[in-house]
C-alpha cells in the first residue's frame, strides 16, 4: 500500500497524464514491474501508449529470481490478453516486457516454456499484424526451440517459396518476367543463358521485348513439366510499372534486372505498385546491393518472397541466376536447395544473394517504420499517423553505406582505411535533433548476430529534408565517423565527409555542384574546379574520379 | 486368401519395402543425371551434379532404409570437388572471353562511356583476384586502362 501511495506521488510529481480505463490492470502490473527496480520514477502510466523503456525493463527483469519473472509474465499476459484494437501499443509492451523476462530467463537457465505459450498466445489473438511480426523476430533473436514457434518464424523468414500461390491450381504452363533493361539487353547474355539450355528465344521487338519458352524438366519423376513463358522487357529503371504483377495470380515470379541507381530505380515501382499485403509472390531483385530496396519492399509487400543482392552484381549473371531459379522452383527446392544450386560452380557472385530465409535481411528491414532496423527492434512502436515514417532513417543509412562501399577513399587508400567500411553502420532510430546541429547520434556496440557495429540515430530534423540531402549529410557525418574511428587527422577525415556527401549528390558524374554546395554549405560560393585541384593536388580522389568530373564540367 | 486381398498385401509390401517404386524412379533419374556429367557443358557440370545431390537427399531422408540411394548419394558427394573446379574454371574463362570481347569493341570505338568503363575495370579487378597471375589478365588490364572516357 505504501508502494502505490509512493508511485502515485511520484506519478502526480512527473505530471502524467491519466489512465485510460482500459488500461488499468495492465498499468497495476507495469507499476508493480517498475516498482521493482531503480526504474520506477521513470515510469508514467500514460507511458503504456509509448514504447516502453527496454533497458530499464532489461536490468529489473535480470535481477528477479526464475520465480518472481514467471509470476511477472503470467500478470502481464493476463492483463494484455483483455486488450482490444485500440490499444496495440499497450499490447506491444506487455510483449515487450515478457521478452525482456524471456530474454533473462534464457540467461539464467529458467524454464521459459510457460512465457513461449502465453507469447505464441498473445501473438495468434494480435490484431495488428505487425505486433504478431514482432513477437516472431523476439523468437528468432532468443533462437527459442520450439514446433510452434519455428511455424510462426516461417511466416517471416520462409524456408520455402510458397509453391501454392506460384503453381496454384496445378499450373504446368506458367508466366514469369524477366524486367531489365538497356544495359540487361546489351550486357545480359539472356539469349546465352537460356539457349544454351535448350530454351526457344524469340526477338518480339529488337531490344525492346524478347519472349522465352523454357521447358524444364524436374528431376524428381513425380513432380510435373513446367513450361515456363517468360517475357523479357526493358522498361527501364524507375518504371512504374516494376511490380505491377504483385497483386496477379497469373504471374507470380519476376526478376528486376537492371542498374540499383543507389537505391532510386526501384522508387516509381514501389510507390505506384499495387496493393497487395499478402502476396507470396517470388521476386528477384537482382540489381547492384539492392538490399538498399529491403525497407522499402518489405513494408509495401510484407509476405512478399524478395531476393536481394548484398553487393555489385553482374548483367551476366543475372538470367543465369534466373534460369537456375526456375530449375528450382520447378523442382520445388527450398531456399537452401535453391541457393546450392545457383551457388553450383558456375556463378560468378553466387554468395551475393539474400535469399527470403536469410535473417541478414533484417540489418536492411524496418517493418514497423521507427527508423531501427528489424534485426536490432526489440519493440513493436505503432506508426504515428501524422510523423514522418523513421524508414526514411533506415533508408538512408543503407544507402550512405553503400556509399562508402563505392567510396574511392576506402577502396583505393586502403594503407589509410579499411575497404571494410560498407555495412558496419546500423539505422538505430529517430533522436529530437536540434535545428542546424548534427543529424546522427552515432554509438559503437554489438550487434543481435554478436557483431560490433556503429548504431546511427537520425534526428527528427533529417526526416523533413529531401531524400537526397538527408542521405548526404547522414553519408556526411558517417564518413567523418569513421576518419574518427581510423585515427585520421582533420584534413583526411573533412575530406572523407565531403567525398561521400558530394557522391550522393552524384557530383563526381555530371550531377549539381551547385545542387550539393548551396543544400549543404549555404551562403558558400566554392566553385567546384577549386574543390576537385585541392582534392587532386592532395592525392585524395582516384585519378579518374576527378577526369571524369572534369569532363564533365569542360568550361571550368 | 482371396487374389484380392492377396494383391493388396502384396501392394502394400512394396510400398513399405526400403526402395519402393517411387524411390527407384528418383534414384534412376539421379543417377542419369550422374552418368550424363561427362557430357554435359564444364560450365554447367557443377549445376548437374547439385541437382543429382539435392534429388538423392531427398530420397535417402524419404527412405532411410534404402541403401542403394544412400550409396548414390555417397558417389555423387564424392564428386563435388572435382566437378565444381571443372565449372568455375569454366565460368572464369567465360568471363574473360567475354571481358576480352567487349574492350575489343570499345577499342574499336575510341571512346567508351566512363560508367561502362568503370564497370569494366571493376570486372577486370574480379578476374585478377580469382586468376591470380594469369598473363591474359594482366594485359586486358593494361588495354582497359589505355580506354578514353567518352566526353
Amino acid at each position: 500500500m505504501l508502494a502505490w501511495i509512493l508511485l502515485t506521488s511520484m506519478a502526480r510529481a512527473q505530471d502524467c497524464g491519466p489512465v485510460p480505463a482500459t488500461l488499468l490492470d495492465l498499468d497495476s502490473v507495469f507499476r508493480s514491474f517498475f516498482a521493482g527496480g531503480d526504474a520506477a520514477d521513470l515510469y508514467c502510466p500514460d507511458d503504456l501508449q509509448e514504447e516502453v523503456d527496454l533497458e530499464a525493463a532489461d536490468g529489473i527483469a535480470a535481477q528477479m529470481d526464475a520465480e518472481g519473472r514467471q509470476a511477472s509474465a503470467q500478470r502481464l499476459l493476463e492483463a494484455a490478453s483483455d486488450l482490444g484494437a485500440g490499444d496495440v501499443q499497450a499490447s506491444a509492451n506487455a510483449a515487450a516486457l515478457i521478452d525482456a523476462l524471456m530474454g533473462a530467463g534464457i540467461a539464467a537457465g529458467d524454464d521459459v516454456s510457460g512465457m513461449v505459450d502465453g507469447l505464441l498466445a498473445l501473438a495468434e489473438s494480435a490484431s495488428d499484424p505487425l505486433l504478431e511480426r514482432q513477437i516472431a523476430m523476439n523468437f528468432w533473436r532468443h533462437d527459442v526451440q520450439d514446433p510452434r514457434v519455428a511455424s510462426l518464424v516461417e511466416k517471416y523468414l520462409p524456408t520455402s517459396p510458397d509453391y501454392d500461390r506460384i503453381f496454384g491450381d496445378g499450373r504446368t504452363e506458367m508466366h514469369a518476367m524477366f524486367r531489365t533493361g538497356h544495359d540487361g539487353f546489351k550486357h545480359g547474355e539472356i539469349r546465352r543463358a537460356f539457349e544454351r539450355q535448350g530454351a526457344l528465344v524469340e526477338e518480339l521487338e529488337e531490344g525492346k521485348h524478347w519472349k522465352i519458352t523454357y521447358k524444364v524438366k524436374p528431376d524428381d519423376p513425380a513432380l510435373p513439366e513446367i513450361t515456363w513463358t517468360i517475357d523479357v522487357v526493358n522498361q527501364g529503371y524507375n518504371s512504374e510499372a516494376l511490380m505491377e504483377d504483385m497483386d496477379s495470380t497469373d504471374t507470380t515470379v519476376t526478376m528486376f534486372a537492371d542498374h540499383s541507381q543507389l537505391g532510386t530505380s526501384m522508387d516509381r515501382g514501389i510507390t505506384d505498385g499495387p496493393q497487395a499485403d499478402a502476396s507470396t509472390d517470388f521476386f528477384w531483385v537482382d540489381a547492384c546491393k539492392s538490399k538498399v530496396f529491403a525497407s522499402r519492399l518489405s513494408r509495401a509487400y510484407p509476405a512478399g518472397h524478395f531476393i536481394y543482392t548484398k553487393d555489385s552484381e553482374y548483367f551476366r549473371d543475372m538470367p543465369m541466376s534466373y534460369e537456375r531459379g526456375l530449375v528450382a522452383l520447378t523442382n520445388h527446392y527450398n531456399y537452401d536447395e535453391m541457393r546450392r544450386l545457383v551457388a553450383a560452380g558456375s556463378a560468378w557472385q553466387s554468395k551475393n544473394y539474400l535469399f527470403p530465409d536469410d535473417s541478414q535481411k533484417l540489418v536492411y528491414q524496418d517493418q514497423d517504420g521507427d527508423g531501427v532496423v528489424d534485426s536490432e527492434d526489440r519493440i513493436y512502436n505503432v506508426p504515428g499517423a501524422d510523423e514522418p515514417s523513421g524508414e526514411l532513417a533506415t533508408r538512408a543509412v543503407t544507402i550512405a553505406n553503400t556509399y562508402m562501399g563505392y567510396s574511392g577513399i576506402y577502396q583505393y587508400y586502403s594503407s589509410r582505411a579499411s575497404v571494410v567500411v560498407e555495412d558496419t553502420y546500423r539505422p538505430d532510430g529517430i533522436f529530437d535533433g536540434e535545428p542546424g546541429g548534427p543529424v546522427t547520434r552515432i554509438e559503437t556496440r554489438t550487434d543481435a548476430f554478436g557483431e560490433e557495429k556503429h548504431f546511427v540515430a537520425v534526428s527528427d530534423e533529417a526526416l523533413t529534408m529531401h531524400q537526397t540531402l538527408r542521405t548526404a549529410r547522414i553519408a556526411e557525418e558517417m564518413g567523418a565517423h569513421q576518419g574518427n574511428e581510423r585515427g585520421w587527422d582533420a584534413e583526411y577525415r573533412d575530406t572523407a565527409r565531403f567525398l561521400l556527401g558530394a557522391a550522393v549528390f552524384d557530383v563526381w558524374n555530371g550531377g549539381s555542384w551547385e545542387d550539393y554546395r548551396d543544400a549543404t554549405m549555404p551562403g558558400s560560393e566554392l566553385w567546384q574546379y577549386d574543390v576537385t585541384k585541392f582534392l587532386d593536388d592532395h592525392n585524395f580522389v582516384v585519378p579518374n574520379s576527378v577526369r571524369d568530373f572534369r569532363l564533365a564540367n569542360p568550361n571550368e | 486368401m482371396p487374389m484380392m486381398a492377396m494383391f493388396l498385401g502384396m501392394l502394400s509390401v512394396a510400398a513399405a519395402s526400403p526402395c519402393d517404386e517411387a524411390t527407384q524412379a528418383r534414384m534412376a533419374s539421379a543417377e542419369g543425371l550422374i552418368e550424363g556429367l561427362d557430357e554435359a557443358p564444364a560450365l554447367e557440370r557443377a549445376a548437374v551434379l547439385e541437382r543429382a545431390r539435392i534429388l538423392l537427399e531427398k530420397t535417402v531422408r524419404d527412405a532411410p532404409g534404402c541403401t542403394g540411394a544412400q550409396v548414390l548419394k555417397n558417389r555423387a558427394d564424392s564428386l563435388v570437388a572435382e566437378t565444381a573446379g571443372v565449372s568455375t574454371q569454366a565460368a572464369l574463362e567465360q568471363t574473360l572471353s567475354d571481358t576480352t570481347r567487349i574492350v575489343a569493341d570499345y577499342e574499336k570505338e575510341g571512346v567508351a562511356d566512363a560508367a561502362d568503363i568503370e564497370a569494366l575495370r571493376f570486372k577486370i579487378a574480379a578476374l585478377e583476384r580469382r586468376l591470380d597471375g594469369d598473363e591474359r589478365v594482366k594485359a586486358l588490364a593494361v588495354r582497359a586502362a589505355g580506354l578514353q572516357v567518352k566526353p
